[in-house]
């Protein structure tokens, strides 16, 4: 009788630590799961910067950049390094970025506005324009 | 809880970082306003920086809403990240993020996660 109780208690404790683990393993999935298509905080959207002349910048506002800017938002680092490495080529491929990065972008830079302004660094300029997928 | 901790141990493992911006708003609005304290930049030493600090770096108010404007971000790690919004963050009911109050301006804190 002693034995079997023990047993009994013995699987329990080992079916309860299945439980666990599989409803563990089962939410960490699909969290993951909806990260990786939605994003933390909505749909996914890009950063495109293109290197534009000295002509294109008519009457254009322009934001001059510092270095502390793109530390702070590495999304536009990212496509400003993009576009200025090959002569080429002067568009970003589009860079992603969460919607909490684009409403910073666009409150500091007004890249997500009508006639958005022209970004300069270390002497390029840039436009920029924002996809939503 | 256990879920939590795996996403967050497995996002810290990935090598990226969330970032922390606060943005800086005209008025409260109808919003609750929380004072912040001393201790909370005891807490939370990437908001201190922020907002006060070496990452101070505010933009212009004139774009986007007109109304707010970025005062600065920093990296945080994810528990951080998650500290934040748990503290400062929306209500999980109503969804709306609490303005927080010091020197009187108006903050509110958001997370970017990579």
């Amino acid at each position: 009788m002693e034995p079997d109780k023990k047993r009994l208690i013995i699987i329990g404790i080992v079916a309860f630590i299945g439980v666990v683990l599989l409803v563990a393993a089962v939410m960490f999935g699909v969290t993951t799961f909806v990260t990786l298509i939605t994003g933390v905080d909505g749909p996914p959207q890009m950063l495109v910067v293109e290197v534009v002349g000295e002509e294109g910048l008519q009457n254009a506002s322009v934001i001059r950049l510092t270095d502390r800017d793109l530390q702070q938002h590495p999304v536009l680092a990212t496509a400003i390094r993009e576009a200025g490495s090959n002569p080429n080529v002067p568009a970003s491929t589009p860079v992603p970025m969460t919607g909490a990065e684009c409403l910073a972008l666009t409150e500091s830079f007004g890249v997500y506005t009508a006639n958005a302004p022209i970004l300069e660094y270390d002497g390029v300029y840039y436009a920029t324009r924002v996809l939503i997928h | 809880m256990l879920a939590g901790a795996l996403t967050l141990y497995a996002h810290e493992s990935s090598g990226e970082q969330p970032m922390l911006y606060v943005m800086e708003q005209t008025t409260p609005g109808e919003n609750v306003v929380v004072p912040l304290t001393e201790q909370d930049f005891e807490q939370h030493p990437a908001l201190d920086a922020v907002i006060r600090g070496k990452e101070r770096n505010p933009s212009a108010w004139e774009w986007g809403d007109r109304s707010q404007r970025v005062i600065g971000g920093t990296n945080v790690s994810y528990a951080e990240s998650r500290a934040l919004q748990d503290a400062y963050g929306p209500g999980r009911e109503t969804w709306v993020y609490p303005h927080l109050e010091y020197e009187g301006a108006y903050y509110l804190v958001v997370t970017a996660w990579p």
